[in-house]
């Protein structure tokens, strides 16, 4: 088990780094059009490249979001629900993006992702089993990725949407308070203990 | 007849004490080298509160000049919806790396104060760090020539006031207005900067020590200078991921109807903090292959970072103020 835990972690760094250069040759592509056409932001070269790139995105980000699932064993799940979950957000976001596109499927995985999350961070909080230093930072990596699931949905799926703004502002709180309990909670409960 | 001779006076004073502060900022990089060469607590401790304090002065001095501005830049007309008045923030133009220095100095502080016994291996390459941190302000220095963009629009502003309401000129009046107004008192102009700058500041501390692990090969699970470098980052981390989401409402407010998301600074900002990402994710199996590969991305988004600053000069597209 410690030596998957270890392939998927590889597996999730290796993906935000293919991700990062994804941006950087978006940039490069960007900078060698907009030497030739000063009004390259402006034309439908642009926009058919964004479209292009809003596609290519979902990839990475369906990608991510199943690695997330995946982790989840990491902080609080078992390994066999995460891979059942997983592997049944992998068919439903495959049937989902096959008859409706990429952003109802991504949409539609991280709602249900969020809602495994916010689950998993109820049963975290309930159990009596874990002591205080390793409960919040396993709640605050729960928070933390649940913030950053949302932000995803805030952006892929309610972009224009009313409930555009207020998701992204729930998504932005649990994003930093998630990243403040996952990166300094045992230190904070051993200040509190102290 | 509007008359801003205050402000031009104070700018002249901050010109005039230009070459000071050079000699200062070049002073504190050849201590901060000699610390890194030879290095010893006390000495570093000296160095380092004595170079704050300069800091913190010349930062107070430039406190004085936007206070002034704010006293000084002064408009009340009929076609302006409100009187105009301006204070400009630290984070623009040729302060910015300036302010920048000084956040890293204060996200230091514990660092060379502490009295923990082997923080010397810490504060060793930092003091490299912020050498040559001194010798890049020194060369783009805030007092030589004091926000030079904004002093342009300044001097438009008083020809304008004093050219009677020609439509031009009151035309130029109320475009300012709204800069002021949407720019330089944007509520989020006051959130998004600073907030990536103090990520910065953590980050360009960071990064020596990432650089040291690097060349050293140590990887170790219980190291001070892996676990001060994983701190520093995780802060940083913080700060940038705030940051960075603050500034989503405010494009969606200021470039309504323009393509923005994948615009070329937007992508490189978004690039530098998947890296960091990665970074943080790889540092869990600290001991193992992996932490050094997570290393690696410390310093590689190190050197992303470095070039997101520079894409706003660099690089075409809405973000760009090249």
């Amino acid at each position: 088990m410690g030596r998957l835990r270890y392939w998927l972690i590889l597996a999730t760094t290796i993906t935000f780094s293919l991700f990062g250069f994804l941006f950087l040759l978006a940039t490069a592509y960007e900078w060698y059009f907009a030497r030739s056409n000063p009004d390259y932001f402006q034309s439908f070269d642009y926009l058919a490249f964004t479209n292009f790139m809003n596609r290519l995105a979902i990839v990475p980000s369906l990608l991510l979001i199943i690695l997330l699932i995946l982790c989840l064993e990491i902080r609080s799940a078992d390994l066999k629900r995460s891979i059942l979950f997983s592997s049944f957000t992998i068919v439903v976001s495959l049937v989902l993006f096959y008859f409706f596109g990429g952003k109802t499927a991504v949409g539609s995985v991280v709602a249900l992702v969020s809602g495994y999350q916010l689950y998993l961070f109820v049963k975290l909080i309930l159990s009596r089993s874990i002591e205080a230093g390793q409960k919040l930072p396993k709640a605050g990596s729960l928070i933390l990725h649940t913030g950053f699931s949302l932000l995803i949905l805030s952006w892929v799926s309610l972009n224009e949407h009313p409930y555009q703004l207020p998701v992204f502002w729930l998504a932005t709180f649990l994003s930093v308070a998630g990243s403040i309990f996952s990166f300094f909670g045992s230190w904070i409960v051993k200040k509190l203990k102290a | 007849m509007v008359s801003f001779v205050d402000y031009h006076e104070a700018r002249e004073f901050l010109q005039a004490l230009a070459p000071y502060f050079k000699a200062l900022m070049s002073l504190y990089f050849i201590l901060f080298l000699k610390g890194f060469f030879s290095p010893s607590n006390k000495y570093l401790r000296k160095v380092f509160v004595f170079s704050l304090l300069t800091v913190a002065f010349f930062f107070g001095l430039l406190l004085w000049f936007h206070l002034k501005i704010y006293n000084v830049v002064y408009l009340s007309a009929g076609f302006l919806p409100a009187p105009l008045r301006l204070f400009p923030p630290f984070w623009i133009e040729t302060e910015k790396l300036f302010f920048w220095l000084f956040l890293s100095q204060l996200a230091s502080l514990p660092l060379f104060l502490s009295r923990k016994e082997g923080l010397i291996e810490v504060t060793k390459p930092v003091s490299l760090a912020f050498s040559i941190f001194f010798l890049v302000v020194t060369i783009f220095d805030p007092f030589t020539n004091p926000l030079p963009k904004l002093h342009e629009e300044l001097s438009m502003l008083e020809k304008a006031a004093n050219a009677g309401l020609s439509t031009t000129a009151v035309g130029y009046i109320i475009n300012f207005f709204y800069r002021v107004k949407y720019f330089y008192h944007s509520t989020y102009m006051w959130i998004h900067p600073p907030l990536l700058f103090a990520s910065y500041a953590f980050f360009v501390i960071a990064f020596p020590l990432h650089l040291k692990l690097l060349i050293n090969k140590r990887f170790l699970f219980e190291d001070t200078i892996e676990n001060n470098a994983y701190g520093l980052v995780a802060l940083g981390y913080l700060f940038l991921t705030l940051g960075l989401l603050v500034g989503y409402p405010w494009a969606l407010e200021a470039w309504k109807n323009e393509a923005w998301w994948w615009s070329p600074k937007i992508n490189v900002s978004i690039m530098m903090w998947l890296f960091y990402t990665a970074y943080l994710h790889g540092r869990i199996y600290r001991g193992s292959k992996l932490a050094s590969y997570s290393t690696y991305l410390g310093v590689l988004s190190f050197a992303f970072l470095i070039f997101t600053y520079m894409a706003t000069y660099l690089l075409p597209g809405v973000h760009s103020y090249g």
